[in-house]
């Protein structure tokens, strides 16, 4: 499992937008839309698989870099590639820390670990003022 | 329809950058596999724009500098000719 949808769990099925070349030949009059071929090469397959194979490996790899904050739905999008299945664009590495539900702002954050945070400065404050057992009181 | 190459002038075959969409899946083996290619955008519509026309290169010599001739028995001096001779 490379990828995953964070709508409908899909792993399969993806798409994504890639840039290959046609040939134009102008012939009598006529256009041919034709694949370039140099010899008995197809550059235009290979183009497209290359181009293809890199966007993906791109995301895998810069899993963080390829997505976008959607300030409309709330959640990270993939920039590059979405779901085949049901066309959405939360398409992210399985166990990714860029979870696309779970974001919240850094003031939500700081108040929700609030009481978590005063109570760790009250340990650190009164560190040194537990009673000393073996002093007579 | 002629496309002319303004810098090497001899070739009349030319590359084209085209946008498309590709579906594809994950094997099991982690490869990649093609399911559906779909141009998202039109070759008429980048024939015609006078931006797009500079993304055509010769396939010759790689120069961008092309001349599209839509309708090449289009000639304006036979029309003006006919016209005068009316």
């Amino acid at each position: 499992m490379q990828l995953i949808c964070h709508d409908c769990w899909n792993y399969t099925y993806f798409e994504v937008d890639v840039e290959t070349l046609r040939e134009l030949k102008a012939d009598s009059g006529q256009l041919v839309i034709q694949d370039t071929k140099f010899d008995d090469f197809n550059y235009s397959q290979s183009m497209l698989r290359d181009n293809l194979s890199d966007i993906v490996q791109y995301v895998i790899k810069q899993n963080g870099a390829a997505l976008i904050w959607d300030s409309e739905s709330s959640s990270y999008q993939n920039n590059y590639i979405s779901c085949a299945r049901c066309g959405s664009k939360k398409v992210t590495k399985p166990y990714s820390h860029w979870h696309s539900n779970r974001h919240q702002s850094l003031d939500n954050e700081l108040l929700a670990n609030r009481k978590e945070f005063t109570e760790l400065r009250r340990e650190r404050k009164y560190a040194d003022r537990l009673p000393v057992l073996w002093k007579k009181q | 329809m002629q496309i002319d190459c303004l810098s090497c002038g001899k070739s009349n075959e030319f590359l084209l950058p085209l946008w498309v969409v590709t579906t594809f899946k994950f094997n099991e083996d982690d490869t990649l596999s093609i399911l559906h290619v779909k141009p998202l955008e039109s070759l008429e519509d980048k024939l015609t724009d006078n931006n797009s026309i500079r993304e055509i290169s010769c396939k010759e010599c790689g120069s961008n500098e092309v001349d599209i001739v839509f309708n090449e028995y289009d000639n304006q001096d036979d029309e003006v000719s006919a016209l005068e001779g009316l």
